[in-house]
């Protein structure tokens, strides 16, 4: 008998499909990794519940110090990755005054050798610091790092190593015994102290055969930035963890960190002590006579540091207002509206630091008319920075007149000549006009300012002293995409140079090709960019030097000054002798306030959230802000922020 | 047949190649180069310049051109310049490999949701014309349509995240929940392949489920066959995500990807929607649905049945398109809800002249969309033997 059940070959056709997959779905489940989380596994993590949660804007991209420090030495591989591996010599809190980390004290004095011609100091090493699994930190793994830097070349490293073991000051490092290290130079160099003293060091134990591998095949570069680091020993408060990319990085802590608990004193009248029980107790800069203005007791404080990665501020500061994260990690700090948002939000703090920077305007001093010391001085007389800072980007930024700039006090020199400071806006173009006639300028229509100051005629057609006419000057800066304060600043000094009868023209364009027509190529007449600036102002020199005027170098104005290159050699040298560094470091700038090859105009103070009602910071008045990225020194205080919650 | 298909391949290489050629002289013209990153205080021009020769950004245009066409011959994207999104030296084909699952599995999902929906509200629509309701749905289609994206996902974000605490803030992933896993080796693609597989399985057993099941005269029969195999499939997904212990994680994945899906599939239904009107009011106008009238049918016969099969072919050529598409992610999305893809990978190597990434990114996409193209040309020429011959 047969049974209709209404099924034709479609249906069939499923009843088949059916049972293969059936078969199939078996098979796949057979087969099916097993990741299952054992029954007596503790997922109640302590970590969790005394973490440091901080919002990133973008993936770290390495993790490997060669790379890091190398060629992907990013700003948040930085921050991320921050005093995994401690140095020689660090920067306090706050002060940033010079200190020793895993030295045990200053270094010697250099000392000339004349048999080789070298300078030398030995550096000798605290006892009983040790690195994550448990050896001890040598001076054996200090000169390995310098050899092993050496031998794969600092310049074809790339990043920070050129700083840290600049290979025309660094010859060689030597190990005297397990806690001296000697160093050779060329010469007298404050890059020793403020540069290779800086350098991170690595364990000898596990790179020696990496590096060895990396120096024997045919990539050295591509090998030694290829090994995977999650097992190297560390010396710093956190391990490296585990990261998922594009989403977190989570650092728990180093339990055989050696300087935990370590105090840092300041006091007012210059002095610090730093101390740990049993390890060492230090004090330099005078002798502590009061009580410490700041102490700050190194953690950690916390199980782990958590990195979270927020594709924009918005949902940054949505999840810092929930209480998901504890701080805001932003190099370019809150912007205005995202302030406003947070300021009244309970729980949440806001804070205002200096930063250590510059946006300036430059001249290229190979052209007429820049290349008049009275015409540079013209432009920066009629360029009124404080009205463009408070009036037009109403205190958004802040007028500066130094390339050093105010917040990085102990080498800022205040009493910098500045032209123009003060004056009207009337006062300010009879003053250019003074400047360049004085010089042999003239126009064809000189400009008129009245009795009252008002400008009744603006200037046309300046000739050169040589009867020339100036031809149109243009004033190269960014966007304003990219940076819409440098883009007012440049509109704002067009129309005061064309008023005076100055042509100029700004072309505000891609950051890239700014740089590309200044660095590469040097075809500028004067461009407006800023610099991010180290504390110890090494950049004197690379700015400055006659030395760095060809294509790519720093000093792209082309500013040559004899007397100039002999003092900032001499500052450069003072490697012993902080206060006389300092009171050439004055010298300098004075020098630069008065030739003008830049015309440093503002800043920007740097704005950050953080949670106070989750974490305390050891101090929230700093250079920089919290994550200021002063290497070597404590950036972001993952090493003291402390847990209220 | 096998010539318009053969003619149409070349074609699409010589389209390729031409789009790499292209996209490849248009960052030479650019501006500067990636290592303008090294003008710092503290770095030598020296060490610039060695990353250029490394690079190899001392060499001239067309030797790197050369190089770089017959790398790709092999199948070698190159690796990426170091710059902040990617390290350097890393191999263009693992950074694809790595993000394009994550864009694949989100936008995919958006897209079948939408086009879903819009089917589903357009056929309804365009057969209610000028009623009420027919307004309201166009009205508010067309005004979700034109809001900023942005606009929407950061109010998603304040109303379900921070007001409701219903989503997290972006990501796909609860550290907490997954720390065992990682700790023991796993990645996010550990679990993101398997739910796309999942997917992609789901949807196939479904077309075939919905085809063989078709001719099953008994209704009851039907329903009962295509309910077992949904059923069965279903059990099947559920053993392999239980055995394999990550199911826990792939709820956590859909639970993330709950707000995205919500935003874009609120802002983007619409387009399919018009798309879907438009095409059933020309249909509605044809004779064949009149007979069908006629014959007796009910209006939901008519509808679902005879006029909107029909209609739905300009949807499929953009659906086809659409598809293709998803693998460029959506730059805004991703960045809104942190969800680094494709879209992310290409707006920040652009940004940084990451020139590597810009051009395997690039490339995954347009051969995605010339392979679309193709597919919806064959489709044509399969369903209109007029399109091969002429």
């Amino acid at each position: 008998m047969e049974v209709d059940l209404g099924m034709s070959r479609g249906g069939t056709l499923a009843t088949v499909g059916l049972a293969l997959l059936a078969l199939v779905g078996i098979a796949l489940i057979a087969g099916a990794p097993d990741w299952r989380v054992p029954a007596d596994a503790d997922l109640d993590d302590p970590e969790s519940r005394r973490s440091y949660v901080t919002a990133i804007f973008e993936d770290i991209t390495a993790r490997n110090p060669w790379s890091r420090f190398g060629p992907d030495t990013t700003v948040w591989n930085s921050y991320v990755a921050v005093n995994a591996h401690q140095t020689l010599f660090t920067y306090t809190t706050q002060r940033f005054d010079w200190v020793p980390q895993l030295a045990a004290d200053f270094p010697d004095a250099l000392e000339h050798d004349p048999e080789t011609g070298l300078w030398r100091s030995r550096v000798r090493l605290k006892e009983g610091v040790s690195w994550s699994d448990g050896t001890p930190v040598t001076a054996h793994d200090v000169a390995f790092t310098f050899e092993a830097i050496a031998a794969f070349g600092a310049h074809e490293l790339g990043g920070n190593f050129p700083t840290h073991a600049p290979p025309d000051l660094l010859q060689r490092v030597v190990a005297i015994d397990d806690h001296t290290v000697e160093f050779f130079l060329t010469r007298r160099d404050a890059r020793f102290n403020f540069g290779i003293l800086l350098a991170p060091v690595f364990q000898r134990g596990y790179w020696e055969p990496h590096v060895a591998a990396a120096l024997e095949s045919p990539d050295p570069l591509a090998a030694i930035f290829e090994v995977d680091v999650i097992d190297e020993p560390i010396s710093g408060p956190f391990l490296y963890g585990t990261w998922e990319r594009g989403s977190f990085v989570n650092r728990p802590v180093n339990r055989r960190f050696s300087l935990r608990g370590a105090r840092e004193r300041l006091y007012a009248e210059g002095a610090v002590r730093l101390a740990r029980d049993g390890l060492y107790d230090w004090t330099a800069y005078g002798e502590p006579a009061s009580e410490p203005v700041l102490e700050v007791t190194t953690g950690p404080h916390v199980e782990s540091v958590h990195y979270r990665v927020y594709g924009t501020q918005a949902t940054g500061v949505l999840a810092l207002q929930a209480g998901q994260v504890d701080y805001l990690f932003n190099p370019l700090g809150l912007e205005r509206g995202f302030q406003d948002q947070l300021r009244d939000v309970p729980g949440v703090t806001l804070i205002e630091n200096a930063t250590n920077g510059i946006r300036y305007l430059a001249f290229n001093l190979r052209r007429e008319p820049m290349s008049r010391l009275a015409f540079r001085q013209a432009v920066a007389t009629l360029i009124d920075r404080e009205f463009v800072t408070d009036r037009v980007l109403q205190g958004v930024a802040e007028p500066l007149y130094s390339v050093v700039p105010p917040g990085n006090a102990a080498w800022h020199n205040p009493d910098v000549p500045v032209y123009g400071r003060g004056l009207s806006r009337g006062d300010r173009v009879r003053e250019a006009v003074r400047l360049l006639e004085a010089d042999g300028f003239t126009w064809a229509q000189r400009p008129v300012v009245d009795a009252a100051g008002t400008l009744v005629t603006p200037g046309r057609g300046l000739r050169l002293p040589n009867g020339q006419p100036v031809a149109p000057l243009e004033l190269l800066g960014p966007g304003e995409a990219y940076d819409p304060l440098r883009a007012t600043f440049a509109s704002w000094t067009e129309r005061w140079l064309n008023e005076a009868g100055i042509p100029v023209r700004p072309v505000l364009t891609a950051f890239n090709a700014v740089s590309d027509r200044v660095f590469d190529r040097q075809d500028f007449d004067m461009y407006i960019l800023g610099w991010s600036l180290t504390v110890y102002p090494s950049y004197l020199e690379s700015f400055f030097s006659s030395r760095y005027t060809g294509l790519r170098g720093h000093n792209a104005a082309g500013y040559a000054n004899p007397e100039y290159d002999r003092l900032v050699d001499e500052f450069l040298s003072e490697a012993d002798d902080m206060a006389r560094a300092r009171e050439a470091a004055f010298r300098l700038q004075e020098f630069l306030a008065r030739d003008l090859p830049y015309v440093v105009l503002f800043d920007t103070p740097i704005v950050e959230a953080y949670r106070s009602d989750h974490i305390r910071f050891p101090t929230t008045e700093t250079l920089g802000g919290i994550q200021n990225s002063t290497f070597g020194g404590p950036v972001g205080f993952t090493h003291a922020v402390q847990l209220v919650r | 047949m096998i010539r318009y298909v053969v003619n149409r391949l070349v074609q699409s290489l010589v389209l390729l190649l031409l789009i790499v050629t292209a996209v490849f002289f248009m960052f030479q013209v650019m501006p500067g180069d990636i290592t303008a990153v090294f003008i710092q205080p503290d770095v030598p021009p020296e060490a610039r310049e060695a990353l250029a020769a490394r690079l190899g950004l001392d060499r001239p245009v067309h030797e790197r051109y050369a190089a770089y066409v017959a790398n790709l011959a092999r199948g070698d994207l190159g690796t990426a310049f170091p710059t902040p999104s990617f390290r350097g030296g890393r191999p263009v084909t693992d950074i694809i490999g790595e993000r394009l699952p994550r864009t694949l599995l989100l936008f995919i999902v958006v897209v079948l949701a939408n086009y879903a929906l819009g089917f589903a509200l357009g056929k309804r629509i365009a057969w209610r014309r000028g009623r009420v309701s027919e307004y309201a749905a166009t009205v508010t289609g067309v005004t979700l349509l034109n809001v900023f994206t942005p606009v929407a996902a950061l109010f998603f974000l304040w109303l379900f995240a921070l007001r409701f605490g219903l989503f997290p803030f972006g990501g796909w992933q609860e550290y907490e929940r997954w720390r065992p896993f990682i700790e023991r080796g796993l990645t996010s693609n550990d679990v993101f392949v398997p739910m796309l597989v999942t997917g992609i399985l789901a949807l196939a057993w479904g077309l075939f489920l919905l085809r063989a099941t078709r001719d099953i005269d008994h209704r009851m029969g039907r329903r009962a066959a295509r309910a077992a195999g949904v059923v069965v499939y279903a059990a099947g997904a559920a053993a392999w995500w239980q055995q394999s212990g990550l199911g826990v994680l792939a709820l956590d994945v859909m639970h993330h990807m709950t707000l995205p899906i919500l935003t874009l599939v609120t802002i983007g239904f619409a387009a399919p929607m018009l798309v879907m009107r438009d095409s059933m009011l020309e249909t509605m106008r044809e004779d064949y649905v009149l007979t069908a009238r006629a014959k007796g049918l009910t209006e939901r016969e008519v509808r679902d049945r005879h006029a909107a099969r029909t209609a739905l072919l300009p949807i499929a050529t953009s659906f086809a398109l659409a598809i293709a598409l998803v693998m460029d992610g959506a730059v805004i999305t991703e960045t809104l809800f942190s969800w680094p893809g494709m879209g992310h990978a290409l707006l920040r190597s652009v940004l940084e002249q990451n020139f590597p990434v810009t051009m395997g990114v690039v490339l995954v996409l347009a051969a995605a969309v010339l392979t679309a193209h193709l597919v919806v040309d064959l489709l044509y020429a399969w369903m209109d033997p007029r399109i091969r011959h002429a």
